[in-house]
């Protein structure tokens, strides 16, 4: 049987109901961007896919009072966030993550000349560089934002700020990246 | 979009994060259990202890008549512990909820609360958010973690004044040190506890608090913050300190 995907909020409706599927649906929606929240938050693998789980399991348990209407995503992330702190202290480190990029070029897509990749790859060596060194708030808003693209409602909700402070913080770190690049580089 | 920004973005595209987990199965198995899990009776119920909310001293004297000897008393401001020989016992609640107030977002207990809403930055965003209107004056925010129904810590925070106190009773076997958290007087207290309090109708209520915690109560400025949470007293005080 063929029918139009569900909307978010009806399968939020239908989970709250106690409706198992409609719920396996919405882990499998956001269980990426979760994970990739935990992992910036909680610095290992393991930790983020623990945080995630036991994140997914918390809300399933807190649905009935979830406000109909509002949307999923932030509110999920909040709790995933938090519980991916409490691994990082309970694991008694901060989180010293290093992104990577990834090495092989893109499948599927023609490949452009090398001359043109190595530029590429070696800029984004250097923009990388400099995020890994910034500290570990600025790095974390940045890598919100731009990398797993949250909104800014989404990086208050899994940083644990307010919204203004996002503002305010993603603002300074694009400085303070600014400058480690050289004033030249992304004036 | 800036330049920066965009190239920003751009790496974002070909970062190389570890391989995402299939976690449907396994979230889907642990939330049939969940239920059964839910622990229903406190794990800790060794010391109990009643706090009272009151509005004026008279009145909090006026609640329940536990006839017990007051042994000792600890002031902080808008609230006074004392130390009974006995307690009254309250029946067993099964959430948090009912007493914290009305279920409400941070931006709403920050527009609603009649003082400047602080969060301890170590415990990060609480999962849930209540907020109780007077009493006490200018209301009552709480932050839970976890869930109410299984919750790990309970932040509380309101305005204390010098005369509208919450009275709490602790038994004369309860560990009751005072500490210092930035500067400010406050009390660590060990072990599980009972609640009373004041509803909106000035009725006293009496609940049992379903976290089997341990409590630190301490003055920040004219607010009055109460942590509880089953963590040593080590912990208690590294949270305090990162209230901001």
């Amino acid at each position: 049987m063929e029918g139009r995907p569900l909307q978010e909020s009806e399968l939020v409706e239908r989970a709250k109901q106690g409706d198992e599927a409609a719920y396996g649906d919405l882990v499998q929606a956001y269980q990426g961007i979760a994970f990739r929240t935990a992992y910036l938050i909680a610095g290992s693998a393991a930790d983020a896919e623990d945080a995630a789980q036991e994140g997914f399991v918390k809300a399933w348990s807190a649905l009935h009072r979830f406000r109909t209407g509002a949307p999923f995503r932030p509110w999920i992330l909040q709790i995933v966030a938090n519980e991916a702190r409490n691994r990082r202290r309970a694991a008694g480190r901060r989180a010293h993550l290093t992104l990577r990029t990834v090495a092989a070029t893109p499948s599927g897509e023609a490949a452009p000349s090398p001359e043109a990749t190595a530029i590429d790859t070696e800029q984004r060596e250097q923009l990388l560089a400099a995020v890994n060194e910034l500290r570990e708030e600025d790095r974390l808003v940045i890598a919100c934002r731009y990398f797993l693209e949250l909104s800014e409602e989404e990086t208050a909700a899994a940083l644990g700020w307010r919204r203004g402070t996002v503002k305010s913080r993603l603002s300074r770190a694009l400085g303070r990246l600014r400058e480690q690049m050289g004033e030249e580089a992304y004036a | 979009m800036p330049e920066l920004e965009l190239a920003l973005r751009d790496l974002g595209t070909s970062l190389d994060w570890p391989a995402e987990p299939d976690l449907e199965q396994r979230v889907l198995r642990r939330a049939r259990e969940a239920p059964a899990r839910r622990r229903l009776v406190p794990r800790r119920m060794l010391v109990i202890a009643l706090a009272v909310l009151a509005v004026g001293v008279g009145a909090a004297f006026a609640v329940p008549q536990t006839r017990a000897a007051i042994l000792e008393f600890f002031h902080l401001r808008g609230v006074t512990i004392e130390r009974v020989d006995e307690l009254p016992t309250v029946p067993v609640q099964s959430g948090l909820g009912t007493f914290l107030g009305d279920p409400v977002t941070l931006g709403q207990a920050r527009e609603r609360a009649g003082f400047d809403v602080v969060v301890p930055e170590a415990l990060g965003t609480p999962d849930e958010v209540y907020f109780q209107d007077s009493p006490p004056a200018g209301g009552m925010v709480s932050f839970v973690y976890g869930t109410s129904d299984d919750p790990h810590a309970l932040f509380t925070q309101f305005a204390g004044r010098v005369d509208e106190v919450i009275f709490k009773k602790i038994a004369s076997d309860t560990k009751i040190e005072p500490v210092t958290v930035d500067g400010q007087p406050g009390y660590w207290l060990e072990g599980a506890h009972f609640f009373s309090y004041l509803d909106r109708q000035g009725d006293v209520q009496s609940e049992q608090v379903r976290l089997a915690g341990n409590v630190l109560l301490w003055e920040r400025g004219t607010r009055t913050l109460r942590l509880e949470a089953d963590i040593s007293r080590a912990e208690a005080l590294r949270i305090a300190a990162s209230v901001g």
